[in-house]
């Protein structure tokens, strides 16, 4: 059987979005496009914000589009209005890494034990990153994996502005690698204006 | 997804068929690892720095007293 048309028990998750109005304004007439994903998350995909380490996983993805939409170097905003886009994502489990639970984190550290045993060898040392290592897993590890999650810690304004640096995750992100097959439907679930 | 016996076959296989300097190469040219700074020349980073009283000239004091790096302030 090809690997790729395996089909075992679906994932249903709904995850959302934060984005400038111009970006969503986009998405919703094309599709959501990949970017080159934060080294220190979950690798090059499309990111949600999804249930788990939050109960208002929306609100958490107005914060990142309100986040965002400072520019540090020119010292002003990118933009001033921004979409919350919500997105049904359907996953076959075969294919969905959970890094939230045991199984998944088993996965990342066998492969990150046996790529450390590997360069040991050349007498250099690396440094490792969970985003790097999902992006060599899936373009040269053999598996194919169309989504991830994982809890991060990460800084919206407030924790910019204050420096507020934590190790306790207080978010559950999404990764999606493939959102031309993963993202079933997508809508606006708020708007808002950066203040 | 879990690390069950033919997901472990496939990491395997990658593993076996490349070399660590392959390994090493596609890491930091195609995927962005960064190469970690060596030791220092004694091997040993916390036998070469020491905390200095505020005030004193910014040195680098090895803990048998010889400076292993001088330079101007």
């Amino acid at each position: 059987m090809v690997e790729g048309l395996k089909t075992g028990k679906m994932e249903r998750i709904v995850g959302f979005h934060g984005t400038s109005e111009a970006a969503a304004s986009e998405i919703l007439k094309t599709s959501f496009r990949k970017s080159a994903g934060d080294a220190e998350w979950l690798g090059d995909g499309v990111y949600f914000f999804t249930e788990g380490r939050s109960d208002s996983p929306y609100n958490q993805a107005a914060e990142w589009a309100i986040a965002s939409a400072y520019d540090k170097h020119a010292r002003g905003l990118r933009y001033d209005k921004y979409y919350v886009l919500e997105t049904r994502i359907e996953v076959d489990e075969e294919h969905f890494l959970d890094l939230t639970v045991a199984e998944g984190i088993e996965l990342l550290n066998y492969f990150a034990g046996r790529f450390r045993e590997k360069i040991s060898q050349t007498g250099k040392r690396l440094r490792y990153a969970d985003g790097l290592l999902i992006n060599m897993i899936r373009k040269h590890g053999n598996l194919s994996i169309d989504v991830a999650k994982g809890n991060f810690y990460i800084k919206f304004k407030k924790e910019r502005i204050f420096k507020i640096n934590l190790r306790t995750a207080n978010c559950t992100i999404l990764s999606v690698y493939d959102p031309e097959k993963c993202c079933k439907f997508t809508s606006v679930k708020k708007r808002g204006i950066v203040v | 997804m879990k690390l069950d016996k033919n997901t472990k076959a496939k990491i395997d296989r990658f593993f076996d068929q490349i070399t660590p300097d392959e390994l090493l190469k596609l890491a930091v040219e195609e995927y962005g690892f960064e190469i970690e700074a060596g030791l220092s020349a004694s091997g040993d980073f916390h036998r070469v720095l020491r905390v200095v009283p505020v005030g004193s000239a910014p040195t680098l004091i090895s803990s048998d007293g010889i400076s292993p790096i001088s330079f101007a302030c």
